[in-house]
């Protein structure tokens, strides 16, 4: 009982570790290209 | 009249094939040269859920057209390999995200911190200024000429823009023609 609960905790954590990473990778920003040097 | 755009709006939009009709990405990261005072292309990511980024790049003079709603491209074969786009589209730095950087003048005065940039659609994707949030909350509009530098956090303008910095988007694009006329500047022609 004790191991499926812990299971279900840990897959849960693993789920939202996931997403928060597929989050970071697919936000998006506004850069500014390096001066070019004349 | 020309239509000006928060870049804010454009990330996450999906990019739409005329030819096929399908959403074939969605925009990741929105990359413009200060010095050029435009855009110059999007990083992608690729739809779906589960889906991370696309390796492929979209260059601004790929782009079909930008709506609200969309970012349209003729067809598929428009999202180019990065081998075959600009270093600055290629690969963009990502230390050199502008967001949250503090817009200081050559003067040593504190404008705020960027929140946005604004775009100028119909000539040729022109990159007119900066939505930055004051010191007191308020955000205003800060036009782009010519930048001084961009470093990590930092973005150095040229003092006499203080005096063109407007709170209301609709008013903006007349003080970026008139501070681009007292400067001897047109747009995309920095000093």
């Amino acid at each position: 009982m004790w191991i499926a609960i812990v299971a279900l905790v840990v897959l849960l954590m693993v789920v939202v570790l996931l997403e928060m990473l597929r989050r970071r990778r697919r936000s998006g920003g506004i850069i500014a290209a390096p001066r070019r040097k004349h | 009249m020309a239509v000006l755009l928060l870049a804010s709006k454009l990330v996450h939009l999906p990019v739409v094939s005329v030819d096929s009709g399908e959403d074939v990405a969605e925009i990741k990261d929105v990359i413009y040269s200060p010095e050029e005072g435009r855009l110059l292309g999007f990083t992608l990511n690729k739809r779906g859920f589960l889906k991370g980024r696309m390796s492929e790049v979209l260059p601004t003079e790929l782009v079909h057209a930008v709506g609200e709603a969309a970012v349209m491209i003729d067809n598929d074969a428009c999202l180019i390999d990065p081998s075959a786009a600009s270093d600055d589209v290629a690969k963009p730095p990502a230390n050199r995200n502008v967001l949250g950087n503090s817009v200081v003048t050559d003067g040593g005065v504190r404008l705020g911190v960027v929140t946005d940039l604004v775009l100028e659609l119909g000539r040729s994707f022109a990159v007119t200024g900066y939505q930055v949030k004051a010191e007191d909350g308020s955000h205003r509009f800060v036009p782009l000429l010519s930048q001084l530098a961009v470093s990590g956090d930092v973005l150095m303008v040229p003092a006499a823009t203080e005096e063109f910095i407007r709170e209301e988007l609709s008013g903006f694009e007349l003080a970026v023609d008139k501070f681009r006329a007292q400067t001897g500047h047109g747009a995309g022609h920095p000093s």
